[in-house]
């Protein structure tokens, strides 16, 4: 390969072996779009209309009482507030008074007001089921995630190595691979976390002195954590990110166990610091390029979509329905072939960063080696 | 196997065609929200007894937690139900409802057994996933390939072939089940809104 007969390495060699490579094989994009894919407040009472009360919902009422009437008084409250506004008149027709009550005011007037009544049981389950659901579906997510990144990155070397490749042989390797990257993402999710923690852990002892009011309140911790800790959890972050590109391959490739890889990675990046940050900065700036492409050509469409469209709509005015239906049987395809547009340049986007890193990954091997050999 | 045994293979196994997959999928997707439907149908019947009895609840937040919570909780089980029919019912049979329905069967590439569970669950997890891609390329693939494979088809070694049952029992048992879903739907609208005050 250029890159590797080269004493120097070239950020621009490998940019444009890159490009050439993502559009040759376009049966990796559809690997790089999986890759990148990849979780009784109560009442009070009844209401003016009669209509039963909220809190008895829970199965109290037998049938006969419902049929008694539609109204609905809460055996305590209501039949108090009965005897009280109507104690000078006896014997009660409860039923009269009832509905006279009804209609001259809503029985919640009457009542103390209650404490809402906070269905804890309602929010266990949902937060429980949520929760299960979430569980699977990350759990799906991880294993499918895995697969792909393996698959992938194995199409990737195939590709630079120009050896043929089908999608059973990219799929028996993500396979393979897939227990290795599993344990990496969930070791790698899990340094993140650790990272944040702290800041986390200030943030909240922050706000709750505030809702306190503490007389010990002070922001200047937070301050100070943000000051400091801040960019230093930032640098960590990206370096793990840098780490997770070159161990992946250290996996995929060299067969290294999770802590073995992200040692290796960690080798791999310090090595190709420099190498690593211009790349970065390259690859931006052809996503931008790309991007741009892309705005202008949308634009141009949406542009012109709109010019006839004015122009139809201006001769066939009277005609709304068959305005529809053009619309419809001329947008309709167009959504799906922009649609399917975005999608092959995602692909094309996400396998051109494959193969740029990729690259950096073989020739520092490629290096090490020749360095190994002096 | 060399290429001439191969193409004798070919022309031996009699692979189900797009229109019966297509009809199969249209079948199991029907079959699943006809379960989710009708657990919610039964959740709420539970949760809310006493619309038996004519009686309307109020729409208050214990009602709308109760109706959510019957809700998620309908999805979970229809999700659980659903694994069990992709990896129990799949390799144990040879196919889901709606292919052993329509008659095909899934199976293994090379040795023409039924799939095992893993591969059942690479199969229909990432392998769909992976076929849906590009407006669902991979699946619409099997039109142009002489076996009728489609991309999760090459991956995992699997193919899909002609089995006992056939296209009019399959799209009796479609109807019928559109009918059932149709039937839940409106079930589960009148309950809605015979059970609140709204």
């Amino acid at each position: 390969m250029i890159l590797y007969d080269l004493d120097m390495y070239s950020t621009f060699a490998n940019v444009n072996a890159s490009l050439r490579l993502a559009w040759k094989h376009k049966k990796l994009w559809v690997f790089a779009l999986l890759v990148a894919g990849g979780l009784s407040f109560n009442s009070g009472s009844s209401n003016s209309n009669g209509n039963k009360d909220s809190s008895s919902d829970t199965p109290r009422e037998t049938p006969q009482q419902q049929n008694i009437d539609l109204y609905d008084l809460e055996q305590n409250a209501e039949k108090k507030v009965l005897g009280t506004s109507t104690g000078m008149m006896a014997p009660i027709d409860e039923t009269r008074t009832n509905s006279i009550q009804n209609r001259v005011a809503p029985a919640d007037v009457l009542t103390a007001p209650r404490p809402p009544v906070i269905p804890v049981a309602q929010i266990v389950i949902i937060v429980a089921d949520l929760l299960v659901l979430m569980l699977f579906g990350i759990f799906v997510n991880l294993f499918v995630n895995a697969w792909a990144t393996g698959s992938f990155i194995k199409g990737l070397g195939l590709a630079i190595d120009d050896k043929a490749y089908t999608f059973r042989d990219l799929a028996v390797v993500g396979r393979q691979k897939v227990a290795s990257l599993v344990k990496f993402s969930l070791f790698t999710s899990l340094l993140s976390l650790l990272a944040v923690l702290p800041l986390v852990g200030v943030g909240i002892w922050t706000a709750v002195s505030a809702i306190k009011n503490s007389p010990s309140f002070s922001p200047a911790p937070i301050l100070v954590t943000s000051l400091a800790y801040v960019p230093l959890m930032a640098l960590f972050i990206i370096a793990v990110h840098y780490i997770t590109i070159f161990a992946i391959r250290h996996i995929v490739f060299k067969e290294m166990g999770v802590k073995e890889a992200f040692s290796a990675g960690w080798g791999t990046f310090k090595e190709n610091l420099g190498r690593a940050l211009k790349l970065t900065f390259a690859n931006c700036l052809v996503q931008a390029v790309i991007g741009l492409a892309l705005l202008i050509s949308l634009g141009l469409i949406i542009g012109i979509l709109a010019a006839v469209a004015f122009g139809v709509g201006t001769v066939l005015k009277e005609a709304t329905a068959l305005l529809v239906i053009l619309g419809i049987l001329v947008g309709t395809p167009l959504l799906i072939a922009v649609l399917l547009a975005l999608s092959a340049l995602a692909g094309f986007s996400q396998t051109y960063n494959g193969f740029t890193w990729s690259h950096l990954f073989n020739y520092s091997e490629y290096e090490r080696s020749t360095r190994t050999a002096k | 196997m060399n290429e001439v045994q191969e193409q004798q293979n070919n022309l031996n196994t009699n692979y189900a065609s797009f229109f019966k997959r297509l009809m199969a999928s249209v079948l199991d997707s029907t079959f699943s929200f006809c379960v989710f439907v009708g657990m919610l149908l039964a959740g709420m019947a539970l949760a809310f007894p006493n619309v038996m009895y004519r009686h309307r609840y109020d729409l208050d937040l214990t009602s709308m937690a109760t109706v959510l919570a019957v809700f998620f909780t309908s999805l979970l089980l229809a999700t659980v139900v659903n694994l069990i029919h992709t990896l129990v019912i799949l390799p144990k049979f040879g196919g889901t409802l709606g292919k052993l329905l329509y008659g095909a069967n899934v199976l293994n590439s090379n040795t023409d057994s039924f799939l095992d569970t893993k591969t059942a669950f690479w199969r229909q997890f990432a392998g769909y996933q992976f076929s849906a891609q590009f407006f669902g390329l991979g699946f619409l693939s099997m039109l142009k390939d002489p076996q009728k494979l489609t991309w999760h088809d090459h991956m995992f070694d699997t193919k899909v072939v002609n089995a006992k049952g056939n296209l009019f029992v399959g799209l009796l048992a479609t109807l019928l089940f559109w009918g059932l879903l149709g039937f839940l739907i409106y079930q589960l609208v009148l309950t809605g809104t015979s059970t609140f005050n709204f």
